[in-house]
């Protein structure tokens, strides 16, 4: 029809244009530029759709590994927040107890100083005859002497009763300083240890990793719309999901499908004191008999508050005694004293006799002299006995031990695969509370591992569309593109380097 | 006039400011590339303790060998590993190798003032101050109390019995907006032992020579809120002794209860 249109109006001869004779032309152009375009069109397209899917494995390869450095950044924060307490908390406990040691030692000179005086006076105060108002004048010249005698025995054991009383402060606030030390560390534990744990059970920050890097590259993809961003937002994927939902099997569509790989960890370690506290250990008091104050058991006391409440209370029982002591002593000396100037000389018959009866002090002394023996061998005792009494002594081997193995020695360290992969926070604070365990009083977390020698995040993004024949033969075409991001670690997976800051970039693509 | 003002100043800044005076007085030697990295105070009682936390290219070992020397002859006494004493001041210095990728130790440097006995007994209060979380039994006597990050810790005496102490906390907390979570009760029976002097306090007691009996009891009780992840954890120890028999006015000689009270609350609180 063209062609018989352009002969019929094909007048070379005529002067005159026939109208309508670009037409055909213009047609031909137009037809040209209509395939020209289609073809272009055809190129954008492949060109979009390439460039989308390389978006997609970007966005995602890049979110997940910046969800992981994250995670990592915060756990380098944790863990240089933990050891900063450690030294800090150390430095503190080291005061307290170098303290609390010189108190005890300066304790124990006056208690050895206090039992010397008790024993110059029970020199002095002997069980004699009716003689004893002679002696008794002397014994009472020692209760002041300040070389020994019952009243300078008072005071020493006042002094060393203020002793481990300021040691009884001192072990309130070793106590508090480490029973806060232990809480914030183990509350910086399980911030640290909800992320990690998710290397083993595929949780926490590994899941959001994972979940954010999928959501990402579906979004960058160019696909979907508010239907995708709602089958996003419900979170029903997992790794390796199509969109839409049965694409992949379907008989004539296109679809989406992302998959996300990572290193897990492999294992990490947590650096603990030795000894976890309290730690079980039981102290017997020393019986005063003569106090009316029996032997006593004190367990789970763990830095020796109420034993050293108890030696405090027990040197202020001894003062007190003493110096009851010395109101006797110089009641004896006064009484006899009264003797020796009413008869002038001793009595010299059986029943202790002269103007005065000195059957009393004779009674009196004996009794002092039981008593104060009685106190002699409670100091003796106290100054003497082995590490399984209630001591000054024990106190301080106590105090160095607790400060070696709480504070300053750390054990070696236990993976965390410990826990099997399935325990959480709760679940290790057994471990810390429980004295039955040992260590735990954290220091830090170290030589973090991860299961890959290097530290990547990939992307993989695959196009497709499916399409089926009249026998059923299904064909379909792909397209794929990959991504890898890669953290700024630079030794082969082990971020044991807790101050770098792990950036990440993309550095394949294809 | 001015020098006048700047005199009162001077006072005023060293009366309020003392650990800034110590730190520059007290000449503590510092590693030549030494850098601060963060500074602290605190108090313990009577003690106050200023501390530094610096970094330096050298070792651990290099850091402990320096000090015993540099400090030795700034006049320093070693007392034992790490801690040295001069005047009425303490300075410990605590250093632990931290993995970093260049290198190097950190330590830390506190230097606090030597308290007497006295002035650690004189924080005792017979009046106990008074705390927004727990109630205070009455009549017990405050021994110190410490305001920590992560809380607070208290420390009583008491001639309170452990029953009575308890039954004080397991009700009053209630009134704190505390929720009891476990109670937790332990006792130590001691040996009887004879007590010559026992006769003359209880002449009624007819055994030839009274024997006397002694008992440790401990109660611990933890308490939480649910608003804030806070517990309160108060142990209640006592202490008594008393005659050995079946007697009906079985009196005690004597009895001490002791409060430790452990409040902790997330704070977050970067050292």
């Amino acid at each position: 029809m063209f062609f018989s249109w352009l002969n019929r109006n094909k007048h070379p001869k005529q002067k005159r244009s026939l109208s309508g004779q670009i037409f055909p032309f213009l047609l031909i152009g137009l037809v040209a530029l209509l395939a020209v375009a289609l073809s272009v069109k055809g190129a954008f397209d492949a060109a979009e759709t390439r460039t989308n899917a390389d978006n997609a494995a970007d966005a995602g390869s890049l979110a997940t590994a910046s969800i992981l450095s994250g995670a990592f950044n915060d756990l380098s924060l944790r863990n240089k927040e933990m050891w900063e307490y450690y030294i800090l908390d150390r430095g503190y406990y080291l005061t307290l107890y170098s303290l609390a040691i010189g108190y005890l030692n300066e304790g124990i000179s006056y208690s050895q100083s206090a039992e010397k005086a008790v024993k110059l006076a029970l020199s002095n105060i002997k069980t004699r005859g009716c003689e004893t108002w002679t002696w008794q004048k002397d014994a009472s010249l020692q209760l002041n002497d300040p070389k020994g005698g019952i009243n300078s025995a008072a005071e020493y054991a006042l002094e060393a009763a203020k002793c481990i009383g300021a040691v009884n402060v001192l072990t309130f606030y070793m106590q508090a300083l480490t029973d806060n030390f232990k809480f914030l560390q183990f509350e910086k534990y399980c911030e640290a240890l909800s992320m990690m744990e998710g290397a083993f059970i595929m949780g926490d920050s590994f899941t959001d990793a994972e979940s954010t890097g999928i959501r990402y590259a579906f979004n960058n993809s160019g696909q979907g719309g508010d239907d995708l961003g709602f089958w996003l937002g419900t979170g029903g994927f997992k790794n390796g999901a199509t969109w839409p939902p049965g694409a992949d099997t379907c008989a004539n569509c296109c679809g989406i499908t992302v998959t996300i790989v990572f290193p897990a960890l492999k294992s990490y370690e947590v650096e603990h004191t030795v000894w976890n506290y309290p730690k079980k250990k039981t102290l017997a008091t020393a019986a005063m008999p003569c106090l009316g104050s029996g032997t006593v058991n004190i367990s789970d006391d763990p830095f020796n508050y109420v034993g050293s409440f108890f030696l405090r209370e027990q040197y202020r029982d001894i003062y007190e005694a003493l110096k009851s002591a010395a109101e006797t002593a110089m009641s004896i000396y006064e009484y006899t004293d009264g003797a020796h100037e009413e008869c002038g000389a001793p009595p010299d018959d059986d029943d202790c006799h002269c103007d005065r009866d000195m059957g009393p002090a004779k009674t009196a002394s004996n009794d002092l002299h039981t008593y104060v023996t009685c106190l002699h061998n409670v100091l003796h005792h106290l100054n003497n006995a082995g590490t399984a009494i209630l001591t000054m002594r024990t106190l301080k081997t106590l105090n160095i031990e607790i400060y070696a193995k709480v504070w300053l020695n750390k054990a070696p360290t236990f993976l965390s695969n410990v826990y099997s992969g399935s325990e959480t926070c709760i679940d290790v604070q057994e471990y810390v509370d429980e004295s039955e365990y040992p260590g735990l009083m954290i220091r830090k977390i170290d030589e973090v591992i991860l299961t890959s020698a290097n530290w990547w995040a990939d992307c993989t993004v695959d196009l497709f569309c499916r399409s089926t024949d009249k026998n059923g033969n299904v064909t379909v075409d792909r397209l794929t593109a990959f991504s890898r991001a890669e953290s700024n670690i630079d030794n082969l997976g082990v971020l044991r380097y807790f101050l770098d800051l792990f950036d990440c970039q993309i550095i394949a693509a294809g | 006039m001015i020098s006048k003002i700047k005199t009162i100043s001077l006072v005023v800044f060293f009366l309020f400011f003392p650990f800034i005076l110590w730190a520059s007085d007290l000449g503590v030697p510092l590693p030549k590339d030494a850098v601060k990295i963060s500074e602290k105070t605190s108090n313990f009682g009577p003690i106050r303790s200023f501390t530094e936390i610096y970094k330096t290219s050298l070792t651990e070992s290099r850091v402990i060998s320096f000090y015993k020397k540099e400090m030795v002859n700034a006049g320093w006494k070693e007392n034992e590993r790490g801690v040295f004493i001069k005047d009425k001041f303490i300075a410990v210095i605590v250093c632990d190798s931290l993995k970093n990728k260049a290198g190097g130790t950190e330590f830390n440097l506190t230097v606090s003032n030597i308290p007497t006995k006295e002035e650690i007994l004189g924080m005792r209060k017979d009046e106990p101050d008074k705390l927004s979380y727990m109630p205070i039994y009455p009549g017990s006597v405050q021994l110190g109390i410490l305001n920590l990050p992560a809380g607070i810790s208290s420390a009583y005496e008491t001639k309170g019995s452990l029953a009575e102490v308890v039954f004080f906390y397991k009700t009053g907390m209630l009134n704190y907006g505390w929720s009891l979570d476990r109670e937790t009760w332990s006792q130590d029976q001691g040996g009887a032992v004879d007590c010559p002097g026992c006769r003359k306090s209880f002449p009624g007691f007819s055994a030839a020579e009274p024997k006397i009996a002694s008992s440790t009891q401990k109660t611990s009780l933890v308490f939480h809120r649910l608003n804030g992840g806070e517990t309160c954890v108060i142990e209640v120890s006592n202490i008594s002794v008393g005659l050995d028999g079946d007697r009906p006015d079985n009196k005690k000689l004597g009895s001490t209860t002791t409060i430790f009270a452990k409040y902790h609350a997330y704070k977050n609180i970067k050292p």
